[in-house]
């Protein structure tokens, strides 16, 4: 095959959203003339792209405590929230497969639901105590204790919209 | 009405919105009402008491 940069050509660059890409200049906030490269996306697009970043679920936690005593730590067991948000998800789909025949639809109808309601942002904590004494430190992972309670809430509603208890 | 009453009365009504959209909108009949035994219905009662309560307690959850 001959190539058409060899012609003479200015070749044309597509990206993975079937674009154009626009990269080869860099992007520069302080020059008037110069368009943000994400000005060449339609509105779609960007819902597309944030849509996906919900399902991001990511909890980063470190603790070191050092020279120190009478420390005391209370925190969130992340792997315990995850878990317990599973078995939650795990008892929505089965409602859902009780009361709706096709197991497919019951899949969709769940993951319609919970995804729709879970909002998880990667969660960094890190706690750093050195050369303290009697302290106590509690940290919460807000986004996980808030999944669950509002996968309970879909639960409870669900039951009594369903009727089945 | 407290503010605290308020919250849990407004996130309860989106819940029953929610849900009654999602349900309408694939076309699922709520009046055939699901047939269950006494013991599944009490199984499943007893899963989603255990769920609550482990949610109640989860940021209580203490590592050290």
């Amino acid at each position: 095959m001959s190539s058409r940069v060899w012609k003479g050509e200015t070749p044309v660059l597509a990206d993975n959203r079937g674009g154009y890409a626009y990269a080869p200049q860099k992007f520069n906030a302080l020059d008037p003339n110069c368009a943000h490269p994400w000005d060449f996306c339609s509105g779609d697009e960007t819902q597309e792209a944030d849509q996906t970043t919900k399902s991001v679920q990511a909890s980063f936690e470190s603790i070191v405590i050092k020279d120190s005593c009478d420390v005391e730590v209370i925190t969130t067991d992340t792997q315990a929230a995850i878990n317990l948000q599973v078995a939650l998800q795990a008892a929505i789909q089965l409602v859902i497969s009780i009361s709706i025949a096709s197991s497919d639809q019951a899949e969709v109808l769940t993951q319609e639901l919970t995804q729709k309601l879970i909002n998880k942002q990667v969660n960094r904590q890190q706690t750093y105590i050195e050369n303290s004494r009697g302290v106590k430190v509690t940290t919460t992972d807000t986004d996980l204790a808030v999944n669950v309670q509002v996968l309970l809430q879909v639960l409870l509603a669900l039951v009594a919209r369903l009727d089945i208890l | 009405m407290s503010n605290k009453e308020e919250f849990e009365k407004i996130s309860k009504q989106s819940m029953d919105l929610l849900i009654n959209a999602t349900l309408k909108r694939h076309g699922i009949n709520l009046n055939t009402k699901p047939q269950l035994s006494d013991e599944d219905r009490a199984e499943l009662r007893s899963l989603i008491e255990g769920l609550k309560q482990n949610v109640e307690s989860l940021t209580n959850i203490t590592k050290k």
